[in-house]
């Protein structure tokens, strides 16, 4: 600058200010921290103007667009960030402000920050909501799987289900899933599975990485595209202590690749058990009901066949055939043994009865009304009689009787 | 059998004859039919899982094209 008094126009003298501050190295490239006001989004520019501010001072700041598109969080009044950039003046304003280049938010990193704004963002709209969820089929038959061909994701995936249910098949469609293309490769590869209706369940994700690898998955399309998807959707990505948005936006998180797989589809292993023991109790039940039925039926009607589909029915119903005949037979031998006890009865019966006695050469006697007649003294002179022989009898007229004196009518029978 | 039962349809309608032949419902021989179908089923189901081929299909925007499996 001149020596002395020139005067100076004001462009002048604010381009020398401009100057100096330019020239001074301490101001080209600074790293500020402080928290921003006046915050202001230019939406045709795109470029951002605020204030940095601190307990003390202020100092005002803008971010042109091109360096503000590179920002993954949003910038907003009250947040304490840390910006790098240069201090330059504005000689329309005559201000001096801090040319920003990038901006970091203060204590989270800015994908951290990104990911906190979009899931608040997110959760407002209920697009996380418990009621939006939908069920994960039991058995699905066709599995979409969404991940890179390259990775250990979908070997482990295509392993896992391969090996618990291999009747299910793999809808495999490859996209990438780092960088800039993953997010709308992602996207389109759900809409294409949705359009097709190809699949019953989709497991979306990759394995581990960095949280900026992860990054698409925390993106806001593919955020929207599971939940909007009409396939049940298991979002795996990363690690077991990953989260991502598009995990809050699924339908079920699975903490790995592999674990997903396992909440895809059941055991094959466990189904076998289930089959097998319902194979087992269909046999029982069927097995009861017919020995039920024929231990009812057998004893009523011999007759009746039933034609069993099964051995076992022929095995029990010969048991049981042999269980009535033997029950036949000891009725036969009662009857038998009964019989011979029968016959000897009968046969000391026989002894008692008159009908022997005369048949040894003794005849009994009867009067007119058919009495047996024991004693003399009951027949009177001229009486009709019969006398009875054990081949037929006589008809008889007293002609007189001769009486023992003394024997006194006793046992006229 | 119905050809295009899946293994989910077979498990169901099995666990239910299995149902009603346990509850000993049903007259005889229409235990004896639920018997032979409740069978059919179980073997329908064991060979079902019994696959052993993965199929895997891969499936891009431009063509859709059959893989072999894995």
């Amino acid at each position: 600058m001149a020596e002395g008094l020139a005067i100076l126009t004001v462009t002048q003298l604010t381009t020398y200010i401009k100057s100096q501050f330019e020239g001074d190295k301490n101001l080209v490239n600074v790293f500020v921290t402080g928290e921003i006001s006046n915050f202001m989004d230019n939406y045709r520019s795109g470029h951002l103007y605020f204030s940095l501010k601190d307990g003390r001072s202020l100092i005002r700041a803008v971010m042109f667009a091109r360096n503000a598109s590179r920002l993954r969080f949003q910038p907003e009044n009250g947040m304490k960030v840390i910006v790098r950039g240069r201090v330059g003046v504005y000689e329309v304003s005559g201000q001096y402000q801090l040319y920003v280049a990038d901006m970091q938010p203060e204590g989270l990193g800015a994908l951290n920050l990104a990911f906190e704004q979009l899931k608040a963002k997110l959760e407002k709209e209920g697009l996380f909501s418990t009621e939006r969820k939908k069920a994960i089929p039991k058995f699905p038959q066709k599995i979409g799987v969404i991940t890179s061909p390259t990775g250990a994701a979908v070997h482990d995936i295509i392993t896992v289900l391969g090996r618990r249910y291999p009747l299910a098949e793999v809808i495999f469609c490859p996209v990438q899933v780092q960088g800039k293309l993953a997010a709308p490769q992602i996207v389109a590869a759900l809409d294409l599975m949705n359009r097709r209706k190809c699949a019953d369940v989709i497991i979306v994700g990759r394995g581990g990485g960095s949280l900026e690898d992860l990054w698409p998955f925390n993106e806001e399309p593919v955020a929207r595209a599971v939940a909007a998807s009409e396939i049940p959707v298991i979002s795996a990505v990363g690690h077991e202590t990953d989260f991502t948005i598009c995990d809050f936006a699924a339908d079920l998180r699975a903490p790995t690749p592999s674990a997903a797989a396992e909440l895809a589809v059941p055991d094959r292993a466990e189904l076998f058990g289930a089959v097998q023991s319902l194979r087992h109790r269909l046999v029982e039940a069927a097995e009861k009901e017919v020995t039920d039925e024929l231990s009812r039926l057998v004893p009523l009607t011999e007759s009746r066949v039933l034609k069993s589909p099964f051995e076992s029915i022929e095995l029990r119903r010969e048991h049981v055939g042999r269980l009535v005949k033997a029950l036949n037979d000891t009725a036969a031998q009662k009857a038998e043994s009964a019989k011979v006890k029968l016959s000897g009865i009968s046969g000391r019966l026989n002894a008692l009865s008159p009908l022997a006695v005369l048949s040894r050469g003794y005849a009994a006697i009867f009067n007119e009304v058919g009495k047996p007649v024991s004693m003399a003294h009951n027949v009177s002179k001229d009486e009709k009689i019969t006398v009875r022989f054990s081949d037929g009898a006589l008809n008889c007229t007293v002609d007189g009787k001769e009486e023992k004196a003394g024997y006194e009518q006793k046992n006229d029978v | 059998m119905n050809k295009k039962m899946t293994f989910e349809s077979a498990l169901e309608r099995l666990n239910e004859i299995v149902e009603q032949l346990e509850s000993g419902e049903k007259p005889l021989d229409e235990s004896l039919k639920l018997f032979e179908e409740g069978s059919a089923l179980a073997s329908f189901c064991y060979k079902k899982l019994s696959v052993a081929e993965q199929k895997i299909k891969t499936v891009t925007e431009q063509e859709e094209k059959k893989d072999g499996q894995n």
